[in-house]
């Protein structure tokens, strides 16, 4: 069962007017996900929600007795997973005009837009200020809907509808930012949670404290004003499994499917850490422009090496496996091997310098043959292939592996790196020391 | 006429014995030409009698507010402890100063509290009966009074535009001025005619959180000041949240 948060309310609160706000990442498309719901099934299934369907739209739903009553949908559909979108939705039912009684902002923009109108009708209930119904952050009431992926810094003002400017504004450069404090007033069953990281401690100061359910709900770095890498289920192969926020990949059958970084490089000086479970031959290193650029990566679904790391230009990708410790390069066996071997449970470390194209593997803290990537000495390999630009991590998996990426967010899966170790950048937190001069692939480590 | 009937017509007419003057008017007397000894009644020496008015050259501070004030006058020839008076000329009515410490015979500390917004006079009466009025030489008008908070709230590190609008109010223009030096190194402007803080990019080459505390001076017609310390925050956005796994 996947992860979801719950509170029932002890206190009435206004059930025609709030806000709701909050910081999402997604890890999918095509997926029903509910950022936030209410409802209860007896005496009849009555609920509201904010969710994003399987179109990608997003929309606030009252049913009635378990029928659609109200749905004001956005036109606008939400396919980057790759970062976060500020999603407002306010709501005030006492507004004689129908269009002012629910808003949806994206990214500080009121969304004019809208593929469905049904308004509720003045002074209509939303259920939110009800006792007795459980509220419920990442899944729709007794259904399977869920949320995954990332949220961060969760309001709801109880009594108010705020604009998105409440909560963000934008910089000197046009790019809308977070208010991390904003002047709301929360009211009776108002609360702020996530703030910062995984806890459901409200911060509102109302105590309106909320309940991990189902799942786990892991800390992670990533977030708005610095999103840190996931595998790409956008650009990686459409057989393979995510989760954990998309830090984990894998896949069942034999023949290695790849996935790859959400962000990518043209230059600089990136680490970052990777478990396997599972079979071997998983394929760690990494990818650039004209092994990203194919799109057969993505839809192939014949057993060979052609559309793998292991057999396609632009990459150099390291097996691991117990007996086999080659590294492979645009597609073959370069004959330069590491000089470990790697079982499962083995975090490879891997650092790569874009502009010298020089990549180290290492395993559970101690660089091949002597390497040093913070001072250029022993590189594993030394790149001057088919890949110029684009560089990101990739990885394939097979028979079942799985990929527990640590790009900087402290966790493998859902375990938390055991004893960081030091990070002169100052960015991200990994389990063993990151050479200076390198640093998390995320966008502050971009710009670095 | 006696001697003595026409020395005291003489003294009628002078400010001092160095003032001598004839009674027609003509030129005075100085010690050139009149003795420092005078002649008796009976014919013998008298003693010179040498009193003296105080005078007024100025006052520090020279503008008030309706509230209690203790002003500095600074003059000649005061003697202890003179009374002081302050007069409203355009209404005529005399106020008391709430208390006189004389300091030496060229000041006086005097408090007084003024209700009404006015230009004053300061008369000030030697024990001896001396005395002098000056012309208008008090103020008394409203001070500047902040009307903005002393907290002005979080914005977004590098964000263009105006932060917030400071005000204080008075009643006369008021101006407003920096008395640290901090709101360069936050990349703000302050316009010292409309109080707006902007900038084109707040914090500069900051990238972390920081909080700017900084003090900004309202400053009226009447050169009267207020001072406000604000504090004004840079966020640079979240560092975490939860992952739904």
């Amino acid at each position: 069962m996947a992860t979801y948060l719950t509170r029932t309310p002890n206190s009435s609160g206004s059930n025609t007017t709030w806000t709701f706000s909050c910081w999402y990442k997604k890890t999918s498309i095509g997926l029903d996900t509910v950022p936030f719901a209410t409802g209860y099934t007896s005496p009849q299934i009555d609920e509201a929600m904010i969710n994003i369907g399987a179109d990608d739209q997003l929309r606030f739903n009252i049913a009635i007795n378990d029928v659609t009553d109200v749905t004001v949908k956005s036109a606008r559909k939400l396919r980057d997973t790759s970062g976060f979108y500020h999603i407002v939705v306010a709501c005030d039912t006492t507004q004689a005009t129908a269009s002012d009684r629910i808003k949806i902002y994206f990214n500080g923009e009121l969304e004019t837009n809208l593929s469905n109108t049904d308004y509720p009708t003045q002074n209509q209930s939303t259920f939110f200020g009800d006792t007795n119904k459980t509220q419920e952050i990442g899944r729709q009431p007794r259904s399977s809907n869920y949320l995954f992926g990332v949220m961060s810094h969760v309001h709801f003002t109880d009594g108010t509808a705020y604009q998105a400017s409440d909560f963000g504004q934008y910089d000197a450069n046009g790019v809308w930012k977070i208010k991390t404090s904003p002047s709301v007033t929360y009211g009776t069953n108002g609360f702020f949670i996530l703030k910062d990281g995984g806890s459901v401690t409200d911060q509102s100061g109302n105590g309106n404290n909320w309940t991990v359910s189902g799942g786990t709900l892991t800390d992670t770095l990533d977030c708005s004003a610095n999103v840190f890498a996931t595998w790409n289920s956008l650009s990686g192969s459409a057989s393979n499994t995510y989760s954990n926020g998309n830090t984990t990949v894998s896949y069942p059958n034999n023949f290695q499917r790849n996935a790859n970084g959400t962000l990518a490089f043209n230059s600089g000086k990136y680490y970052g850490e990777f478990k396997r479970t599972g079979a071997a031959n998983l394929h760690i290193g990494i990818v650039g422009n004209t092994f990203l650029e194919d799109g057969r990566i993505i839809t192939d679904t014949g057993e060979s090496h052609t559309y793998n790391m292991r057999g396609h230009t632009g990459c150099v990708t390291l097996i691991t496996n117990t007996g086999d410790q080659s590294i492979f390069v645009d597609g073959s066996d370069s004959s330069t091997d590491v000089d470990f071997f790697t079982s499962a449970g083995d975090i490879v470390m891997v650092a790569f310098d874009a502009d010298t194209k020089k990549i180290w593997f290492g395993k559970n803290g101690t660089w091949s043959s002597s390497g040093n990537p913070a001072t250029g000495a022993n590189p594993s390999y030394t790149y001057s292939g088919t890949a110029t630009s684009d560089f990101t991590f990739g990885a394939d998996t097979e028979n079942g592996s799985s990929c527990n990426a640590n790009f900087g967010n402290g966790y493998f899966g859902t375990t938390a790196v055991a004893s960081a170790g030091t990070n002169a950048s100052g960015n991200g937190i990994f389990e063993y020391d990151v050479p200076t001069g390198y640093t998390a692939l995320s966008t502050k480590g971009l710009n670095l | 006429m006696s001697k003595a009937r026409e020395l005291a017509d003489i003294f009628a007419d002078a400010n001092t014995a160095n003032e001598l003057a004839k009674l027609d008017g003509s030129a005075k007397l100085t010690d050139a030409v009149f003795p420092a000894t005078l002649p008796a009644i009976d014919g013998s020496n008298l003693t010179g009698v040498a009193e003296t008015k105080p005078t007024i050259s100025s006052i520090s501070p020279d503008t008030i507010d309706n509230t209690e004030a203790t002003i500095t006058v600074t003059g000649a020839n005061f003697v202890s402890i003179p009374k002081v008076e302050v007069l409203n000329p355009s209404t005529g009515i005399w106020y008391d100063a709430t208390s006189v410490t004389f300091n030496n015979s060229t000041s006086l500390t005097v408090v007084i509290t003024l209700s009404v917004d006015a230009q004053y006079k300061i008369r000030i009466e030697n024990p001896n009966g001396l005395a002098v009025l000056s012309g208008t030489i008090l103020t008394v008008s409203d001070a500047p009074t902040w009307v903005t908070g002393a907290s002005l709230g979080s914005f977004a590190g590098d964000f263009s535009g105006t932060l917030a609008t400071l005000s204080a109010t008075s009643d006369s223009a008021v101006t407003y001025s920096e008395t640290t030096s901090v709101l360069s190194g936050a990349n703000i402007t302050l316009n010292s005619t409309t109080g707006a803080l902007t900038t084109t990019d707040f914090g500069g080459a900051s990238t972390t959180a920081t909080t700017y505390t900084f003090t900004i001076r309202a400053t009226d017609a009447e050169s009267q000041t207020a001072d406000r310390t604000f504090t004004i925050s840079s966020t640079f956005g979240a560092t975490g949240g939860g992952q739904f796994n």
